[in-house]
């Protein structure tokens, strides 16, 4: 190993103690408000990686139950490798100054006899170690139903995981490069935003390239679906990743064997090319680009009403300038907008944008970003890379509870009710009656607004005012995916009931408008109690 | 030692310094003052080996920052002025982390690292993360850091922030004893009265320029005052501190 980290200009030694550093940081917790007694933080881990397994092993059923589904077993390789590498090259554009260069190595490690080539080195481990685990946590069911239930055998169900991890550490390498090749490209000052364009970019393209797959199937019954014999998947290099078992199990020809060979040159190559661009140069911009922000326009909230004055104007005003200079909060809000458009393209086709005053509105993917949007808001506002900041709530006469209150509102009325005006607008479009689309949004808004409550209620906690962890922000989100998965699939079963007299909606409102109110009065209880508990450490 | 000819560096189109040409002998503690902005933290950065020089040439223990900045910074040590540690790391992993990355052999480091933090009286704390420890015992372990490789060459920006009077005063009298040993002393500091104290010459810059060298006493007497602060004051003030601290109270509305 030693002789191979010197041929590579790799300080073995150097590389070996920050390596364990990193991964020992990675798996402590972070600082930050916390409860003072340590009984009370039954809810917070001190092993943020186990958020991140229990995401990716849901993520993994998923996948198993789509490869179960699927007859041939090179279209459910690919299909678990895709998704798969999508995961982790998602989770790395979400989090890269989490995951891949925190802004204080340039003042840690700097000043000492490390080369840019090792720092390099031992950030990647780190990485790959983070990406590695997910990627076998996520093809450890996939790999099972492979065996039992295509003709791969054993083999064939271990090189399906080799595969998997090839292909997402060859997507984090891709994500490494795009990102330092643009932090290189652009000043500081405006890196924040060409950063956002280029995770919303990529996110919208990937997204894209899966509609263009389900419309390239479309029709096909989903259990014949196969596509070994189509040419363009061979231009695809997720296919080639899929070649790896066809190969190891003996069933390909020369075109298997030559993708394989592809898709292992493919990643040594991009880690190589990845390789050339991390340095001490690259966590030093990053550093000036957390610090150098774009000018700040004037603001309206000050006349925002119920945002004026107080904790809520303060929470207004941080959580504005939270998306405007916090990479990481701004992706995690505007994520949800190519999901949206997505989900809507992906209505169109199966007309799932029917009226569900008609009876025929059925579950629906736009479901699922209503629902996602409220959970993924509550815990993105919960850390910050400013967290020391938050000793200002404790030094000032603010009220937690109410901090806790006015972060749920803002981002209820300017976030959740932005983005339900939007979709009363395209329902109105498509819906028999305009009132229709307006009734619709404002019992979805009322659902995934108790959703937001829901998750506040368990997890009570000050905005902003923790301290960001790499694995544990992902493992939230990828809890909440599922949660929001499952909330979207079942709830709209019952919309029909809700829909079929007029009475039945009132109803249905009047109930949903007190289990709301009831859950607010629980809310607050339960945040003067908990926020009394509170401590910030530093 | 330290020598730089005509250094510069810009950040864009602005000009951090300009034509910097000092040096510092073996032995010496040299202050290194200037106001907010001044180049003092530019001018660190390149002679600890972690900023490129736009133009101009800086030997820092025999060897060039440009061209061979590893061997720079295996003989120097820096404390930086904001405390940069990776918190969730103990004090005893930070310290082996660091001693790792200088080649000290594991078992010798261990030790040190030991009887580096019982000196510094952190002994209880050694084994709590960084992120529990108060500022002063974060800059302890931060001047522990910078000394545990025992550097020819030490940069010292603020290193008595947070340090208690008593830890304050063991600090001082190390950097002397370093002196004398005959390693290169780089002391940046706003508090004029240690720099005065413990300084055996003094530089002063602004706006990346030097504009005035010499002991705490030649300065002073060059700018018609008494003191090294009288002296900071006529030559880099901006504005009357009675009448700035009379505007403030009114903007405070008092």
């Amino acid at each position: 190993m030693d002789r191979l980290l010197g041929a590579l200009g790799v300080d073995a030694g150097q590389w070996r103690a920050l390596t364990r550093a990193y991964l020992l940081m990675d798996l402590r917790k972070g600082g930050g408000v916390q409860p003072s007694d340590p009984k009370r933080r039954r809810w917070s881990p001190d092993l943020p990686y186990a958020g991140l397994v229990i995401g990716s092993l849901l993520n993994s059923i998923i996948i198993a139950i789509l490869v179960f589904v699927l007859e041939d077993p090179f279209t459910a390789t690919v299909l678990m490798v895709t998704m798969a590498a999508m995961n982790s090259a998602m989770l790395l554009l979400v989090d890269f100054t989490g995951f891949v260069v925190s802004t204080h190595d340039y003042w840690i490690v700097g000043p000492r006899p490390v080369a840019s080539r090792t720092y390099f080195a031992a950030r990647i481990a780190a990485v790959l170690v983070y990406v590695s685990t997910a990627a076998v946590v996520m093809s450890l069911a996939p790999s099972v139903m492979l065996f039992f239930w295509h003709p791969v055998g054993i083999t064939g169900a271990l090189a399906a995981i080799v595969a998997t991890v090839l292909c997402c550490v060859a997507a984090a390498a891709g994500v490494i490069t795009l990102y330092t090749f643009l932090v290189a490209q652009v000043h500081p000052r405006r890196l924040g935003r060409a950063l956002s364009s280029l995770q919303l970019a990529s996110s919208t393209l990937s997204l894209a390239g899966f509609y263009l797959v389900i419309r390239s199937i479309n029709g096909v019954a989903v259990r014949q679906v196969s596509i070994a014999d189509q040419g363009w998947i061979w231009l695809v290099p997720v296919s080639w990743f899929a070649s790896i078992v066809t190969t190891v199990i003996g069933a390909g020809g020369a075109r298997e064997h030559a993708a394989a060979a592809a898709a292992v040159i493919l990643t040594l190559a991009v880690l190589a090319l990845a390789a050339g661009r991390l340095s001490f140069e690259f966590a030093e911009r990053l550093s000036a680009a957390s610090t150098s922000a774009e000018r700040s326009r004037k603001g309206l909230l000050g006349r925002i009403p119920g945002f004026r004055e107080g904790e809520a104007y303060a929470i207004a005003t941080l959580v504005r300038a939270q998306f405007r200079y916090d990479m990481r909060f701004r992706f995690a809000i505007l994520s949800i907008v190519p999901v949206t458009i997505f989900y809507i393209f992906l209505g169109l086709e199966d007309g799932a944008l029917r009226d569900p005053f008609s009876g025929r509105g059925g579950p629906t993917p736009v479901y699922l970003a209503v629902t996602l949007l409220p959970l993924t808001l509550h815990s993105t506002l919960r850390y910050s890379e400013h967290w020391r900041a938050a000793w200002i709530f404790f030094a000032s006469p603010a009220d937690p509870a109410r901090l806790l209150i006015a972060a749920k509102n803002f981002v209820a009325i300017f976030f959740l009710g932005g983005y339900l005006l939007l979709m009363s607008a395209v329902w109105a479009w498509f819906y028999d009656a305009f009132w229709h689309a307006l009734v619709h949004a404002a019992i979805i808004g009322t659902i995934a607004h108790m959703l937001l409550q829901w998750a506040v209620l368990l997890s009570p906690s000050i905005p902003f005012a923790a301290e960001p962890r790499t694995a544990e922000q992902s493992g939230r989100v990828m809890k909440s995916f599922f949660v929001a998965s499952m909330g979207a699939g079942i709830g709209p079963l019952l919309l029909p009931f809700i829909y079929r007299r007029g009475w039945t909606t009132i109803a249905f409102g009047i109930l949903l408008a007190g289990a709301t109110v009831m859950l607010e009065l629980l809310l607050r209880r339960r945040a003067r109690e908990e926020m009394l508990h509170l401590e910030f450490r530093s | 030692m330290i020598e730089t000819e005509s250094l510069r560096h810009d950040y864009g189109n602005t000009r951090a310094l300009h034509e910097l040409t000092l040096t510092v002998a073996p032995g010496e503690i040299l202050g290194f003052l200037g106001p907010n902005g001044a180049g003092k933290s530019t001018t660190v950065k390149i002679l600890a080996g972690m900023l490129r020089p736009s133009f101009g040439r800086a030997i820092v223990a025999g060897y060039d920052v440009s061209a061979q900045p590893l061997e720079v910074k295996r003989r120097v040590g820096y404390v930086p002025e904001a405390a940069a540690l990776y918190e969730s790391l103990t004090a005893r992993e930070y310290l082996q982390l660091v001693a790792a990355l200088h080649h000290q052999p594991f078992d010798a480091a261990r030790r040190q690292v030991h009887d580096l933090l019982e000196q510094l009286e952190l002994a209880s704390e050694m084994d709590h993360r960084l992120a529990e420890f108060s500022k002063g015992m974060k800059q302890k372990v931060l001047i522990a850091s910078a000394l545990l490789h025992r550097p020819e060459v030490v940069f010292l920006d603020e290193p008595l922030t947070g340090l208690d009077a008593n830890a304050a005063l063991i600090v001082k009298e190390l950097i002397r004893s370093l002196a004398e040993q005959g390693r290169t002393i780089f002391f940046c500091s706003h508090v004029l009265e240690v720099v005065e104290r413990v300084c055996s010459r003094i530089v002063i810059i602004d706006k990346g320029r030097v504009i005035a060298e010499g002991t705490a006493a030649e300065i002073a007497r060059q700018t018609g005052t008494t003191t090294l602060e009288g002296a900071f004051v006529s030559l880099t003030g901006r504005r009357d501190a009675a009448q700035a601290s009379q505007d403030l109270l009114r903007a405070l509305g008092n």
